[in-house]
């Protein structure tokens, strides 16, 4: 499923998406047994909905990565809950990790962790001192 | 805070038994609160918390991923069960020492007055008027630091958000904010980076425990000790370092005990210890909230500023809150629609995006029930009316992003296409889509264990103490009565206070009972 989502011009490589296996149940391990029982189900119900999406009697991950494609993109149209919720609640889990990845970041043209934003407010409260200390002198 | 007197459960081997004057379980907006003014009083007050402990530094180092895993309920996946027409809602609540006030965007707001005029007249709770309540919020106001965000402190999206509402004739005020020194890393909801945002652990722990509070960390407490119909003690276990199950037992005696588990898990608690009112986790609230992103041509960079730093109440008679929003930059890729190169074309606007938020005031449909699991059931019916609100409100911010330029509109639909004109938001009330499509979050439940001025119609008294068990009282967003239009921090801290104020006073009659 990573794979048909976020295969972009380059194909993820085995080893990334191995990684993210790793990092997905680590992000989910301390979530209560039922929740965990229930993203299974949901996991195990995408694999069998090929058949009611596109018509083909195949598992979800012995298809071909168009086909992956094209069930998920049916699936987030679906008017019926569960399949809708199946989708909703991986793609999200798996975005999470996905685009949390620095060199990811980098390409989407996030710069980091370094902000500039406040320090307006700093030279703004830099200038009132500066000017109460000009007053000061003054008087 | 100092870490010795924070006990860390996991590495609790032997059983534990202790004596004190409070047994406060939970260290949120509500358990602090109490455990600092019940210290203050000279009272001995031990606090247990079911999450773990960090340290402002060590959560301000945390990815986000790494946050929801060890700081939020449910590693950050919690969500209600939609019964009818009602859209799919997140939910999001802190479990660690400081709850989820160390998840918050730090948006501090009073209770509305026509709110607590509500309270006060039509539902008898004489007490809860703006002027009673005045000096506790004033308290708290203080002692959070909470300071009206500067212009200057806005992000590029906000201002986006503020030349929207400007075009349409929409009033925009700053926010208030529990934040001292904050670097607008937009990035409150996952713990602030630069412990900058005062929640609790940083504002009222550190003072209840240089007055000998005694907190202790990963200790899920299973049950409330009854005895002649008063609570006089709980019962519980340390979790396991590995298995994060319970596993060492404990046991504290005290005078008084308080619940300050929140909304989600108060009434579990009260229910598992054999309180059986019928409100009990009933009449739960979550100020269903949502956001509209708008892609423009020029820069954003939203990320660079305040998270949240203004708002609109012009249309609170109707219901909706506008308040300007931004989150991770993987939180906002992992919304945005579509698969494979659609869904990247779009992530790769991400520095180009501006997010508008809202939030509307519900009717309180939802309802929190025990189950097979640790974590409670929650479900949630919402009003015909909400949904309206709802539409309305998608509508409103959807005008504002392309009056303030945006070029393509995401709305919070699942499996809608982006839109490039604004004729086609008509459609929202036109022929308004299935409500189960809409993508919603909640951020503030609230009153699932409400406070009544008689037995038949709520949980707990106007003093905070339930009116089946004698010293066991509440104190968290569960007792608020209705939902309150704004963001709920403030709010619960303030009537925490109010409690906890009214708990020392009354010391002498509860010990007297204890003995």
């Amino acid at each position: 499923m990573a794979e048909a989502l976020f295969t972009n011009d380059e194909p993820l490589t085995a080893k990334r998406l191995d990684d993210f296996v790793i990092e997905i149940d680590r992000l989910i391990s301390p979530a209560s047994k039922t929740l965990r029982w229930g993203l299974m189900r949901l996991l195990e119900l995408l694999n069998c909905i090929p058949i009611f999406v596109i018509g083909k009697l195949s598992l979800y991950e012995n298809l071909s990565l168009e086909d992956r494609l094209k069930v998920l993109q049916r699936l987030e149209r679906s008017q019926f809950p569960p399949f809708l919720l199946s989708f909703v609640a991986y793609k999200t889990l798996l975005s999470l990790v996905y685009f949390e990845d620095e060199q990811e970041l980098t390409k989407l043209g996030y710069p980091g962790p370094a902000r500039e934003r406040y320090k307006r407010s700093l030279r703004l409260l830099e200038g009132t001192r500066e000017k109460d200390h000009a007053h000061e002198a003054t008087t | 805070m100092r870490a010795e007197p924070v006990t860390r459960g996991r590495e609790v081997t032997a059983p534990f038994s202790a004596k004190c004057d409070v047994v406060i379980i939970g260290s949120g907006a509500g358990g602090a609160v109490v455990a600092r003014e019940l210290s203050l009083a000279g009272h001995s007050v031990i606090v247990l918390e079911e999450g773990g402990y960090y340290t402002p530094a060590e959560y301000g180092a945390m990815t986000p991923s790494n946050s929801l895993r060890r700081l939020a309920r449910e590693a950050g996946f919690a969500a209600a069960v939609a019964v009818g027409e009602t859209p799919f809602i997140s939910l999001m609540s802190g479990k660690c020492v400081g709850g989820s006030s160390v998840l918050t965007g730090g948006v501090c707001f009073r209770i509305p007055d026509p709110v607590l005029h509500e309270w006060s007249t039509e539902l008898g709770l004489t007490d809860l008027s703006p002027e009673k309540l005045d000096p506790y919020f004033s308290e708290v106001e203080r002692a959070i630091q909470v300071e009206t965000v500067p212009e200057t402190m806005r992000s590029r999206s906000t201002e986006l958000f503020v030349e929207g509402a400007d075009k349409l004739g929409i009033k925009m005020k700053s926010l208030r904010r529990n934040t001292h020194g904050c670097k607008g890393a937009s990035r409150c909801n996952f713990g602030c980076p630069n412990g900058a945002k005062m929640s609790v652990d940083i504002s009222y722990l550190p003072d209840a425990l240089a007055n000998g509070t005694h907190i202790l960390a990963d200790a899920l407490v299973q049950k409330i000790e009854i005895l002649g119909g008063r609570a006089t003690g709980v019962f519980g276990k340390f979790l396991d370092q590995v298995t994060g199950e319970p596993k060492v037992p404990f046991y504290v005696r005290a005078k008084a005990v308080v619940v300050s588990c929140g909304s989600l898990h108060t009434p579990v608690l009260l229910r598992k210890s054999g309180l059986d009112s019928r409100h009990i986790g009933r009449h739960l609230t979550l100020h269903p909230a949502f956001r509209v992103c708008g892609i423009f041509d020029e820069y954003v960079g939203g990320w660079d500023g305040a998270l949240q730093s203004v708002y609109s109440d012009d249309f609170q008679s109707e219901g909706i809150t506008l308040v300007s929003a931004y989150s991770a930059a993987s939180i906002l890729a992992a919304g945005f629609p579509g698969s494979g190169k659609e869904h990247y074309r779009i992530a790769a606007e991400l520095p180009r995006l501006g997010v508008f938020g809202g939030m509307i005031h519900d009717e309180g449909m939802g309802q929190v029930r025990r189950w097979i699991s640790r974590e409670p059931l929650i479900s949630y019916r919402m009003h015909e009316r909400d949904a309206h609100r709802m539409f309305k409100g998608i509508q409103i911010l959807g005008k504002m992003a392309f009056a303030a330029g945006a070029r393509e509109v995401l709305l919070p639909l699942f499996g809608s296409e982006p839109i490039a004109r604004e004729s086609d938001l008509d459609a929202l009330t036109e022929r308004p889509p299935s409500v189960r499509r809409f993508e919603c979050m909640s951020f503030h439940p609230l009153g699932s264990a409400k406070m009544s001025i008689t037995s038949e119609q709520g949980v707990v008294k106007p003093s905070g103490e339930t009116w089946a068990v004698d010293n066991l009282f509440v104190a968290d967003g569960s007792v608020l009565p209705t939902s309150i239009h704004v963001n709920s921090q403030l709010p619960v801290m303030a009537m925490s206070l109010r409690i906890a104020k009214q708990i020392a006073a009354d010391f002498s009659r509860i010990s007297r009972r204890a003995a």
